[in-house]
């Protein structure tokens, strides 16, 4: 029961985590019409800008602040030198051109901070457990980020449902060229919202650095997940993006966690211990795959049927 | 109502959000007729076709092909049942030529197991009938000519033919016409009125001269409703459909 | 290129293809006929990529996954057979004969499964479910442990035995190589030039007006389908020979991107372009740093890929009809 809690408090974790990754890759694809496979890179520029100024600062907040604003203005660069060029283009060319990006960026960090991880302590201020339930202890640092990203989902949330930015993101999100047509400025949008999706991510990668091994290759690894955040939730969607990192995450962990013992019930330890493994790592690809096949534009499409 | 209906609407609806393109919509199509359906624009012409080929669902009513309820009936299934449509908006294959257009109509109607595997390029049995319905339509000059350079007249005769080369019983001509000068519009009344008989046509226009030429019924659609069917004559005169819709086609003209 | 030069160029490159293994000996470099033969593994596979791709219009990300069920095929056949075990009752070999065409069999297999279900989609969603499914495949590899898991597997006993052939041998591994890619090529080309190949075109260029001419597209889209996926499994069965070992990195989803790469390198909606693109890709992966290293650059050496991704990018923006648009000026992208 108590590590149900605990790893349910995981899950809400990753999951929001996730969220944080994966809101600005929906809004990127909902109303740019661009997969942005270097996503994945502005969150790795996150984390070893963090991690490094941490280090030589002292700072956590300089950290962050830093990690933010280095992913912030590699979005920005990366918007204005090569995302512009991929509105027009079809999917096949911006997968590739940002599959490029990635083998670029990657060897850049290489040749920056070399090929040994970088790690990263958890600031003092959010060390330790607390009892958030009698007998339950659960780490300070999680809690923080748990909150951290519910702020910022609910500060997103604010920001698209009643602000005017907002309304040109919703409208844009299901009209491209209607919003243009409305005499905004759209180049000047994209590059703000862009920039706005760069700097979730460098903050969540910064929040990651503590928890996990900085090093290249990371980018890659959260890439995948926040696309199938954002195939289950909905291209476009940020609430879809919400539900469906809070589902990736709870899928995730609790499987991880629970997926092997709940298969020796019924197999012997070694054939269910392997096969818990194998079955947890697939796991969330196994809820994407059904989502689709049930509602082949994810649960909160904003996309209207054709 | 006849019996001899080899098409019947039934109390059809679709609205989409809270606008209702198709609102009660009854309709007999008699075998071997030319009935064409009119009525302003928005009026869910193009909708009812969209139901009838199966590319949109209805939201209540039901569709009867031969008496068989094809309600629920997958697009391609529906065209093996005879079923073809013209496209109001040209839809084609840009880049093979008119002749392999056709083809791979004639292709998809033919076609079964191993013979898919059969050299597509000059195969006779695909090219001679397609070669006779570009013919037909007087696209005969175009046959080597790639789709995306014919002129948008062509493409429509194009569109036809490639209806034509599935042998449909029903054939669904979505306002084939438009944006076409006189001449290329004559050649299509021509091409219609030939057709006449040997298949049962719902043309969908907006050319009141080319309807009242060719059509063996009218029925008037208005706010996704069948206001009144009837013989040319009867409709013409119609006070009811002269208020709704010629009375302003006149103005307009 | 006029037509003429253009013909003289690709009988000069077959007979060199061909006669590739002696002219290397020639020219005392006969360790480069491996890396030939791996040229001509990778071109397999973006050609059966390209089915997809560049005749359908379907972006798979998630090609290597069959290149990595053809692969492990043969290395787990081999594992038993060395054991002297079974998997799932079938005892194991080392003969190419049985392993190759069951690394094809399961391949094909698998790609009916996956199709079966990622052919439900389109655009984007086709490219991200096609994604997930390769990372499926991924990590159900990695977590085999018994077949080495994240390690990958050696086969101890070496590359297959080919009916009589020894595939230890670096020409003969050629030679089956060539015959091969040359089997499927030629085999690409009935089906595209059938009329189930103008289906696919016509599909590519407007699937809409196929399906209300009555087609069942998605049985022509899983077809092809399943037909990429065996082609892939082929290049497989013949990358875990060429290696005598087998790793879930061959499955890894950047290598299906690489894959996409060789396609449009090469050149999209042609045969022959993709054998062009993988030969080009591999050449320029093996020789960037060769080349920097030579000239002195020896920081670029070591990170010749700030270079390759960069370049990979203009490719994809400016040269986009591929190595075959540019030589004969057809845009067949």
């Amino acid at each position: 029961m108590l590590l149900l809690v605990e790893q349910l408090l995981n899950g809400l974790q990753l999951g929001v985590f996730l969220f944080l990754v994966s809101a600005g890759l929906t809004l990127i694809f909902g109303i740019m019409g661009v997969i942005n496979l270097a996503h994945g890179s502005l969150y790795m520029i996150g984390a070893y800008t963090g991690a490094t100024v941490t280090q030589a600062s002292g700072s956590y907040l300089l950290g962050f602040l830093a990690a933010a604003c280095a992913a912030g203005l590699s979005g920005v660069v990366m918007e204005l030198l090569l995302m512009r060029r991929l509105y027009a283009r079809d999917h096949l060319d911006q997968v590739l051109v940002t599959f490029g990006l990635i083998v670029f960026v990657n060897e850049a960090v290489t040749m920056i901070w070399g090929r040994t991880p970088l790690f990263m302590d958890i600031p003092q201020a959010l060390s330790g457990s607390v009892e958030i339930l009698p007998g339950v202890p659960y780490p300070v640092y999680r809690l923080a980020i748990i909150l951290a990203g519910i702020v910022a989902a609910v500060g997103l949330w604010l920001l698209i449902a009643r602000t005017r930015i907002g309304m040109l993101i919703r409208a844009g999100s299901t009209n491209r060229e209607m919003v243009s047509g409305l005499g905004v400025n759209i180049s000047r949008l994209y590059t703000l919202l862009f920039a706005a999706g760069a700097v979730l991510a460098g903050v969540a990668g910064a929040f990651a650095g503590p928890q996990v091994s900085v090093q290249v290759g990371m980018g890659e690894s959260i890439l995948i997940l926040a696309f199938v955040v954002v195939v289950i939730g909905g291209i476009g969607s940020v609430r879809g993006a919400f539900v469906g990192a809070l589902l990736v995450g709870l899928v995730d962990t609790l499987g991880r966690a629970f997926l092997h013992d709940l298969l020796g019930l019924f197999l012997p330890p070694a054939e269910a211990a392997g096969m818990g493994a194998a079955l947890s790592s697939m796991g969330i690809y196994v809820v994407m795959a059904l989502v689709l096949i049930v509602r082949p534009r994810g649960l909160f499409s904003v996309r209207p049927a054709s | 109502m006849s019996d001899a209906a080899l098409l019947r609407v039934k109390g059809l609806f679709k609205s989409f959000g809270a606008l209702m393109a198709i609102n009660d919509l009854h309709l007999d199509v008699e075998e071997g007729e030319l009935h064409a359906v009119i009525g302003p624009n928005g009026a869910g012409k193009s909708t009812l076709v969209r139901q009838l080929t199966g590319e949109m669902s209805a939201d209540a009513g039901r569709i009867l092909y031969r008496g068989r309820d094809i309600t629920a009936l997958a697009a391609a299934k529906r065209v093996r049942s005879g079923i073809a449509r013209s496209y109001q908006i040209t839809s084609i294959f840009p880049e093979y030529t008119a002749l392999e257009n056709v083809a791979m109509a004639v292709q998809t109607r033919l076609t079964q197991g191993a013979a898919f595997l059969r050299r597509a390029a000059g195969d006779p049995a695909l090219e001679s009938p397609a070669g006779e319905l570009l013919d037909r339509v007087g696209l005969s000059a175009e046959r080597r000519s790639p789709a995306f350079s014919l002129a948008h007249g062509q493409q429509r005769q194009l569109e036809v033919a490639m209806a034509l080369a599935l042998e449909p019983t029903l054939l669904l001509l979505d306002e084939p016409m438009a944006g076409m000068g006189q001449q290329e519009s004559d050649m299509v009344v021509d091409l219609l009125s030939g057709l006449r008989g040997s298949m049962t046509i719902l043309l969908i226009e907006h050319d009141m001269d080319a309807v009242f030429a060719l059509a063996d019924r009218v029925t008037v659609l208005v706010y996704g409703q069948a206001i009144a069917t009837g013989s040319v004559e009867e409709i013409r005169n119609d006070p009811e459909v002269r208020k709704a819709y010629l009375g302003d086609e006149h103005d307009a003209a | 290129m006029r037509q003429h030069s253009l013909r003289i160029l690709a009988y000069g490159l077959v007979l060199v293809s061909v006669l590739f293994p002696f002219i290397a000996d020639a020219a005392e470099s006969g360790y480069l006929v491996p890396t030939a033969s791996r040229i001509l593994i990778y071109a397999l596979a973006a050609v059966s990529l390209n089915l997809l791709v560049g005749y359908v219009g379907l972006v798979s990300l998630g090609h290597a996954a069959y290149l990595g069920v053809g692969a492990y095929v043969v290395g787990i056949l081999a594992f038993h057979a060395d054991a002297g075990s079974t998997v799932l009752g079938i005892p194991g070999t080392v003969q190419g004969l049985l392993s190759i065409p069951a690394a094809v069999l399961l391949s094909a297999l698998v790609a009916l499964v996956i199709g079966a279900l990622c052919l439900r989609t389109s655009g984007i969603f086709f490219i991200m479910i096609t994604l997930a499914f390769g990372q499926m495949i991924f990590f159900m590899m990695v977590s085999l442990e018994r077949y080495g898991g994240d390690d990958g597997l050696f086969m101890y006993a070496g590359p297959n035995r080919l009916g009589a052939l020894d595939l230890s041998n670096e020409w003969t591994f050629f030679y089956v190589c060539l015959t091969l890619l040359a089997a499927f090529l030629l085999l690409c080309r009935w089906l595209i030039r059938s009329r189930f190949g103008r289906a696919l075109g016509a599909i590519r260029q407007n699937e809409a007006r196929m399906t209300t001419l009555g087609a069942n597209v998605y049985r022509y889209k899983l077809a092809i389908f399943v037909i990429a996926g065996a082609g892939a499994g082929l290049a497989g069965a013949l990358l875990a020979n060429q290696a005598s070992y087998v790793s879930p990195d061959m499955l890894h989803w950047t290598r299906s991107g690489e894959l996409l790469f060789m396609v449009i390198l090469g050149g999209s909606g042609t045969l022959v372009g993709p054998v062009l693109g993988g030969a080009s890709f591999l050449l320029l992966e093996e020789y960037l740093p060769v080349g920097f290293g030579a000239a002195g650059l020896e920081t670029l050496k070591e990170h010749w890929r700030i270079v390759f991704g960069p370049i990979l990018i203009l490719v994809m923006l400016f040269f986009r009809r591929g190595i075959y648009g540019l030589l004969t000026g057809e845009d067949r992208s």
